[in-house]
């Protein structure tokens, strides 16, 4: 008996010691240095212009807008701002600015000096101010009437048109606040001085291969767990692959998808999986030849094998398709996978339906990086087997975009990150129409109106049921003409190194990334 | 009997004097004929893919396991050759003839007309060779006919500059000033007596620059200058293997040994050549 309760004891104990052993592992710590390895590192962090995802990544990490992104969920969570308000008719926002907060300089954080950051970009006067900072764009500047600081604490912006996506676009990179201070001390070379708002602070900074930041004691969140975070560049996936197995990085979104079954079986490396906010397409460029027939485009669409290009080009790491907007888009809908399905018998009786001589020659253009050549050299195998004759034009990215930009194109495969959890993030693609940089020039359809008209529509409107359906119409109608061929929705996945914890997988897989919970474990 | 023994020993003595050359030799001639024949010889398709069976080790089965699509690696091996030894003969012929154009014009006539000539080839020569190349393709734009050309005019100077230096000693030789006493036309001079004495020399250099033409191809082949993505070719199954070199090794080590060996076989077979062909050497024994 004595025996029995002995080992009861004994039982009790180890419980404990087992429940109070989690709880202490689930316990953030601070401190630690994380190393993030990127495909890229800019020059500078200058905002008004692209600098790759080494980039994005630093701002993401340094920046902070009025408001932050909630990917998972949808909608803007507080920054800044920590509360603001929106009129009926949709034309006023008012925020309002947190008291206490300071730049990374030490400059207070005001409504004055946010304003004076946020007009960087129309007032030429600005010492700061660099003309052609296209990134700013995306800011919808050009639909504002007003911006003001009523007092230290709030910003009264006055649209000129409702502009549903206003909010959510401060989140951007190209939304985070400068400080006036690094705009006055270091005018256009502020990018190489960039003094932010947000939870790391730049240490130190080598263009065109790492920066090194700090934990921002002074974040209005209170201070990041990490003591140190460094984002550094490879020149290639083996590179950062081998640096990740080394323990040289604790985190990375390059690694090869192919070397994910054997990282699994890692005791150091753990591979989460992002959400589904990157979409993968082919543009079809409707301007040029054969690609302005649609019987040709529906004939592309059939013919490829999308679940054979995702497990054999991506390792399986995408959803199949829908449409052009995501499973966690307002207003996706499911029915177009019906579409984006594969039937290759149906794409050679349409492709002889069209009435052009086989074999159709087409040729697909793709970056010569990540998983995209593989995905080419499947896509052309299925092609061919319906009746095109496919040249492969491998090109470098800065070649792919102008390429694309120039009209130049005929089949294109690339993706669409989501910045921003809102459909407009995605029907921007088809919003850029007889813009430069449009893929699939489809201001040459006959649908090209209705089209422009959803996305206009889909902008101005406020009201989400209303929004939910003239996305839904907007998708329909891409379906039926095709400018865009869909693939997959790909779920990339995350490489970490046991040691990193609370990994945030949503903006992180949309290629934003979020190390303000991330700590590490001893 | 006796001519049998004599055969065998003059064979030892070739072999003793020239191994290395003679291992070489073989060594190309069997990946040379392996290219020739690589639709008999090939066990599968080297385009066909079976997904479901990718990265498979190398095995009886698969010689050089599977590649990243299910395709046989060994069999694209095999095929892989033909590209960028197709891409090496023609581009190194072209830049021998072309340089032994220039080189001849040049030595043959002298004046203006050969400091023009060779400076333009000091100019070409001043740029790194695959530099030049890269430039070339950059211009004339992807593939594999441009790849060639690229490689062949990249060389020609070198064919030009040694054709030159040549000619400057042979015009001045008795021979030829014998000859051109006897009224022969300078058609005549270059062929009959130039031209013979001059292919030693080049066909030694030609055999140097084969196997710089074969790393040439293979690394514009490895930067996408020149064949299509999924071709079977030495150069671009490293490019496409490279990612996977943790993960399945087999997939760029087997083409990239494959260009290594060739490239030190064709060198090896250089070096003997030159040692045949070089009356200096020979008689040295060396």
């Amino acid at each position: 008996m004595s025996k029995m309760r002995f080992f009861f004891k004994l039982l009790v104990v180890l419980l404990l010691l087992f429940v109070l052993g989690t709880a202490s592992a689930q316990e953030p710590q601070y401190g630690g240095t994380l190393v993030f390895g990127a495909e890229s590192m800019g020059d500078s962090f200058d905002i008004g212009f692209w600098h790759g995802f080494g980039g994005v990544h630093v701002i993401d990490t340094i920046g902070e807008g009025l408001v932050r992104a909630d990917f998972e969920n949808g909608g803007a969570l507080p920054g800044l701002a920590e509360s603001w308000e929106i009129s009926e008719d949709g034309l006023t926002y008012t925020f309002h600015i947190r008291a206490g907060m300071s730049f990374h300089d030490g400059e207070p954080v005001t409504a004055g000096a946010i304003v004076r950051s946020m007009t960087r970009p129309i007032n030429p006067e600005d010492p700061s101010y660099i003309e052609g900072m296209y990134m700013y764009g995306n800011q919808g500047t050009s639909n504002w009437e007003s911006i003001e600081a009523t007092d230290d604490h709030t910003i009264v912006l006055q649209l000129l048109q409702p502009n549903a996506t206003q909010l959510l676009v401060f989140s951007r990179p190209d939304g985070a606040i400068i400080s006036p201070k690094a705009m006055d001390e270091y005018g256009t070379e502020v990018g190489l001085n960039m003094s932010m708002a947000g939870p790391y602070k730049i240490e130190r900074f080598t263009p065109g291969q790492e920066a090194v930041l700090a934990a921002n004691e002074n974040y209005w969140a209170g201070r990041p767990y990490i003591d140190r975070i460094v984002i550094r560049a490879y020149p290639d996936e083996a590179g950062i692959l081998a640096a990740l197995e080394a323990g040289e990085i604790d985190m990375t979104l390059y690694a090869p998808f192919t070397s994910v079954p054997r990282l699994q079986n890692s005791d150091h490396i753990r591979v989460e999986v992002g959400a589904p906010l990157v979409d993968l397409f082919a543009g079809a460029n409707v301007s040029l030849a054969p690609l302005d027939n649609l019987l040709v485009r529906q004939a592309v669409n059939y013919a490829l094998d999308r679940e054979t290009l995702i497990e054999a080009g991506l390792n399986g790491f995408a959803q199949m398709p829908a449409s052009l907007l995501g499973p966690l888009d307002l207003g996706f809908d499911a029915s177009g996978s019906e579409i984006s399905s594969y039937d290759p018998e149906r794409a050679r009786a349409l492709l002889e339906e069209s009435g052009l001589d086989l074999p159709v020659a087409l040729e697909v253009a793709y970056e010569n990086n990540r998983f995209w050549p593989q995905m080419a050299e499947l896509i052309a195998a299925d092609l061919e087997a319906v009746g095109f004759d496919v040249t492969l034009d491998r090109l470098d990215a800065g070649s792919f975009w102008g390429k694309v930009g120039d009209g130049q194109t005929q089949l294109s495969i690339n993706q669409r990150s989501t910045f921003v959890p809102d459909p407009h993030d995605k029907a921007i693609l088809m919003a850029r129409a007889g813009a430069e940089g449009s893929q699939t020039q489809h201001q040459a359809l006959e649908a090209a109106e209705a089209i422009d008209a959803l996305i206009s529509a889909g902008i101005s409107t406020v009201d989400t049921m209303e929004r939910e359906a003239i996305y839904q119409e907007l998708q329909s109608l891409l379906l039926e003409q095709l400018p865009y061929i869909y693939i997959g929705y790909l779920t990339p996945p995350i490489f970490v190194n046991q040691r990193v914890q609370n990994v945030e997988t949503f903006g992180t897989a949309g290629g934003r990334i979020n190390l303000r919970e991330v700590w590490l474990a001893e | 009997m006796r001519a049998q023994t004599n055969m065998r020993s003059r064979i030892g003595a070739a072999w003793r004097r020239y191994d290395i050359a003679l291992a070489g030799s073989c060594v190309f001639g069997f990946v040379l004929l392996v290219t020739i024949l690589a639709s008999v010889v090939a066990p599968y398709d080297p385009m066909a893919r079976n997904i479901k069976n990718r990265f498979a080790p190398p095995s009886p089965e698969y010689a050089f396991g599977t590649d990243q699509l299910g395709r046989d690696v060994f069999s694209r091996v095999i095929h892989g050759g033909r590209p960028i030894l197709g891409a090496s003969f023609t581009a190194v012929v072209c830049a021998l003839a072309a340089g032994t154009i220039i080189g001849v014009a040049a030595g043959y006539l002298g004046g203006w007309l050969d400091t023009v000539l060779m400076r333009l080839m000091d100019i070409m020569l001043s740029f790194p060779s695959i530099l030049l190349a890269i430039l070339i393709v950059a211009t004339l734009g992807v593939g594999l006919l441009n790849v060639t050309v690229a490689i062949g005019f990249s060389m020609a100077p070198v064919f030009a500059r040694l054709t030159r230096s040549i000619v400057i000693t042979l015009v001045h030789e008795e021979y030829v000033a014998a000859a051109r006493s006897l009224g022969a036309t300078d058609r005549h001079i270059v062929w009959q007596h130039i031209l013979p004495n001059l292919m030693p020399p080049i066909i030694v250099q030609a055999s140097a620059m084969l196997a710089v033409a074969v790393g040439a191809a293979s690394a514009l082949n490895f930067i996408g200058l020149g064949v299509e993505p999924g071709t079977p070719d030495w150069g671009m199954m490293v490019a496409e293997g490279q990612r996977l070199i943790f993960d399945a090794p087999h997939v760029p080590l087997f083409p990239g040994l494959v260009i290594t060996v060739t490239v030190l076989s064709v060198n090896y077979m250089g070096d003997g050549l030159r040692d045949h062909l070089d009356p200096k050497l020979r008689r040295q024994g060396v």
